[in-house]
C-alpha cells in the first residue's frame, strides 16, 4: 500500500471512521516496529511503545490535517516516546548475533545470508554510537525514507540542520565501515 | 526511495493493540474538535468582551494613554504571532521550535521596547499600573486557555514551544487593550502594565502547554483538571482584586500586594479545587 493510501486511511479515521484504523496499523506497525526497534535495541520494549504509540495516534487523531502525510506524524510521536521511555530506563546494551536475528525475525540461514546478518549487526553497531541527533537524522532519512523537509519536522529542526547531521552520520558510518556503505541520497 | 519494511511486530500484539484501542474512550473526530473549538472561541469573545465593559469603563483611572507606536506593534506582533503560531505546514506538525521561541521573543522585546521608549521620562501612576496588571491577565488568561484547551494533545514534538508561543500571543493582545485603556505613564508602569503580565502568560502557556498540548503526555486527567483549574483560580483572584480595589470605600494605597498575592492565592487554590472534582467527559 502506498503513503497515498495510508495518508487517506489516517484521514479517514480522524473523521471517525473506525474501521480506517485496522487499516492504518497493518500499514504503520512494520515501519514504526522497524524505528522503535533501532532506537531501543529491545523487542519488549519495541512492542510496548508500539502500543503506545497506537494509542497516542488515536487520542490525537483529531489534530490530523487532512492531506498531510500521516508518517512524519506517526514518527514523531513514537520518538518522542522513546525518548521519554528512554529517560526513565536503562537501554540493553547487548548486541549479540541472536538479539539481531530474533529482532528482525528468521530461521537459521546459509553462510551467505548469515555473514550479511553480521554486517547488519556490525553496521547496527556503528549506527548506535553515533552521536543521537546525527543517528535520528540518518535513520529518518535513510531508512524511514523521509524527506528532509519531513525529517525536520520531526525531529524540531531546519531543513539544513538535517542535511548536515544525516550527512555526518554517513560519513562517520562509511568509515567504520567501508565502500560497503553506499547508497544514493533522497533529497 | 521505498523504506524497507524492516522487522515486523508478532500478530499477537495486532490483536492486542486493536483490542487496547477499542476499549480506550471515543477520541474526538475532526469534526468535534473543530465544533469545540469554535464554541470555545465563542465564550472567549463574550467572556473578553464582558470585562472590557465591566474593567475598562468609566471607573478606568485616567485618560488613558498608549503611544502610537507601541499600540501599533503590539498589534503587529500579535498578527505576527498568529500567522506563526497558528500554520500547520504540510506535514502537520507545525512550525519548528526555534522559530516558536524566535517570534515569540521578537513579538514581545520588540513592542515592549518601543513601548518603553515612549514612557521613557513619565511619572508613574502605582496603583493604575498594578490594576492594568491585574486587568491584563484578566484579558488574556480566557484566550489563552480556550486556544490550548482547543488544541490539547495536538503536538508530539515541542508543546512547551507551543504553548509559550500562544502566551506570547495573549500577551501582546491583551498589553494592545491594556495600553488602550490605563494611563501608563511611565517606564515602570509599562513594566508593570504590559511587559510583566505578558512574560507572565508566556510562562503560563508554556508549563500550561506542556500539561494540555503534549500528544504524547500521559493520560493522567487530574493533572490536566489541576492546571486548567489554577490558571481559573488565577483569572479569578484577578478579577475579584479588581472589583474589590474598586468597590472598597478606603483609601487603598497604591501598593496592597499582600492583599493581592492572598487573593490571587486562594483564587488559584479554588480553582485547582474545582478543576478536580470535574468529571473528564469521555469523546
Amino acid at each position: 500500500m502506498s503513503n497515498e493510501a495510508l495518508d487517506q486511511a489516517m484521514a479517514r479515521y480522524a473523521e471517525g471512521d473506525e474501521p480506517a484504523f485496522a487499516v492504518l496499523y497493518d500499514e504503520l506497525s512494520s515501519r514504526l516496529f522497524s524505528f522503535l526497534i533501532k532506537q531501543t535495541r529491545d523487542q519488549a520494549r519495541a512492542e510496548d511503545l508500539l502500543q503506545q504509540t497506537f494509542l497516542q495516534l488515536h487520542r490525537s487523531r483529531g489534530h490530523f490535517k487532512p492531506g498531510s502525510p500521516a508518517l512524519p506524524w506517526a514518527l514523531a510521536i513514537a520518538r518522542r516516546l522513546a525518548i521519554d521511555a528512554s529517560r526513565r530506563a536503562r537501554f540493553s546494551s547487548h548486541e549479540s548475533e541472536e538479539a539481531i536475528a530474533e529482532a528482525v525475525g528468521g530461521d537459521p540461514l546459509p553462510d551467505a545470508v548469515l555473514s550479511a546478518r553480521q554486517l547488519h549487526g556490525r553496521f547496527q553497531e556503528e549506527l548506535a554510537k553515533l552521536p543521537e541527533s546525527q543517528r535520528n537524522a540518518f535513520v529518518m532519512i535513510r531508512e524511514e525514507g523521509l524527506s528532509t523537509a519531513e525529517a525536520a519536522a520531526v525531529l524540531g529542526t531546519t531543513v539544513s540542520g538535517v542535511k548536515l547531521r544525516a550527512h555526518r552520520a554517513y560519513s562517520a558510518l562509511r568509515r567504520a565501515l567501508g565502500e560497503v556503505f553506499d547508497r544514493p541520497e533522497k533529497e | 526511495m521505498t523504506s524497507p519494511r524492516g522487522a515486523s511486530p508478532p500478530e499477537s500484539l495486532r490483536a492486542r493493540i486493536l483490542q487496547s484501542v477499542a476499549l480506550e474512550p471515543p477520541s474526538p473526530t475532526r469534526s468535534h474538535r473543530a465544533r469545540r473549538a469554535a464554541w470555545l472561541l465563542l465564550t472567549c469573545c463574550a467572556v473578553v468582551g464582558l470585562e472590557l465593559l465591566l474593567l475598562l469603563g468609566p471607573q478606568s483611572a485616567g485618560p488613558p494613554l498608549g503611544g502610537p507606536w507601541s499600540t501599533l506593534a503590539w498589534g503587529l506582533g500579535a498578527l505576527l504571532l498568529a500567522a506563526t503560531v497558528g500554520r500547520r505546514g504540510d506535514d502537520a506538525l507545525g512550525p519548528p521550535e526555534w522559530a516558536l521561541w524566535v517570534v515569540s521573543a521578537m513579538a514581545l522585546l520588540v513592542p515592549g521596547w518601543i513601548a518603553l521608549k515612549e514612557g521613557a521620562g513619565g511619572v508613574g501612576q502605582g496603583g493604575p499600573a498594578l490594576e492594568s496588571l491585574e486587568a491584563a491577565l484578566a484579558l488574556g488568561l480566557p484566550g489563552l486557555l480556550a486556544i490550548l484547551v482547543a488544541r490539547a494533545e495536538s503536538d508530539p514534538t515541542h508543546p512547551e514551544a507551543q504553548g509559550a508561543a500562544w502566551g506570547a500571543l495573549s500577551g501582546c493582545l491583551s498589553s494592545l487593550l491594556v495600553g488602550a485603556a490605563f494611563p501608563l505613564r511611565s517606564a515602570a508602569d509599562i513594566a508593570l502594565g504590559q511587559l510583566l503580565p505578558a512574560a507572565l502568560q508566556v510562562g503560563i502557556g508554556s508549563s500550561l502547554g506542556a500539561e494540555l498540548l503534549d500528544a504524547c503526555g500521559s493520560p493522567h486527567p487530574s493533572h490536566h483538571r489541576r492546571a486548567v483549574g489554577g490558571v481559573v483560580g488565577l483569572w479569578l483572584g484577578c478579577i475579584v482584586w479588581i472589583h474589590a480595589q474598586r468597590a472598597s470605600p478606603l483609601q487603598l494605597s497604591a501598593w496592597q500586594p499582600p492583599e493581592m498575592i492572598l487573593t490571587i492565592a486562594l483564587g488559584i487554590l479554588a480553582g485547582e479545587g474545582l478543576g478536580l472534582r470535574l468529571r473528564r467527559k469521555p469523546g
